[in-house]
């Protein structure tokens, strides 16, 4: 099982109330979920297993992860 | 909440045969807390981006643009943004047509994502759009 990352989900709401769609944020720290998630009140935060992330996603952080070791 | 919002002129732009929803290249752009777009803006120039720097393309992919009982509904594919370094700040992501050149890259809606978000080495924005509502419905 690889380690978890953390995703902070914000839903996105037209004019008429009708969502519209859903903008995340990966990060590395539950800390840096938090701060992110904490600035508007409707964000929410979550774990996720690295592996589950979008292939993007997932690659961005491990080479991030893999320079800084 | 993010909020999205239309640009005035795209609703003429629409009625004028500006747009090609179906083939154009609908892009997004960034721009700063400072720099919110207004309704009345109208193309691209009319707004500050941020320097891209260290992030990955904007180019989104439509699905679908297709009509249903007389509502037509723009599908696109999720846009995945990587940062490979720190990346300026913006709290607004704006989508355009790039393909347009009379009037250049015509403005088509904002979101608002509620706050400042710079993007550190290795993080990812997603712009997950819905699948069964569509980014924008015309009826």
């Amino acid at each position: 099982m690889s380690a978890p990352a953390f995703v902070v989900e914000s839903p996105a709401i037209n004019a008429r109330g009708v969502r519209v769609g859903t903008m995340r944020v990966y990060v590395a720290t539950e800390a840096r979920a938090l701060e992110i998630a904490a600035e508007v009140a409707d964000r929410t935060y979550r774990s996720i297993e690295i592996a589950d992330m979008p292939e993007h996603a997932r690659e961005t952080l491990k080479r991030s992860q893999e320079a800084t070791q | 909440m993010a909020a999205f919002n239309k640009f005035n002129q795209f609703v003429e732009n629409i009625a004028k045969g500006v747009h090609n929803l179906s083939t154009g290249a609908i892009t997004v752009a960034l721009t700063a807390t400072a720099n919110a777009p207004v309704a009345t803006n109208t193309v691209l120039a009319n707004l500050t981006e941020i320097a891209y720097t260290n992030l990955s393309a904007r180019l989104c992919t439509t699905t679908s643009c297709v009509q249903t009982s007389g509502t037509l509904r723009l599908i696109l594919a999720d846009l995945v943004l990587t940062a490979t370094g720190a990346v300026a700040a913006f709290q607004y992501v704006v989508l355009y047509d790039a393909t347009p050149s009379s009037p250049l890259k015509p403005l088509i809606g904002w979101y608002d994502y509620g706050s400042a978000l710079t993007l550190a080495n290795g993080e990812t924005f997603t712009i997950d759009f819905d699948n069964v509502n569509g980014v924008l419905t015309l009826a």
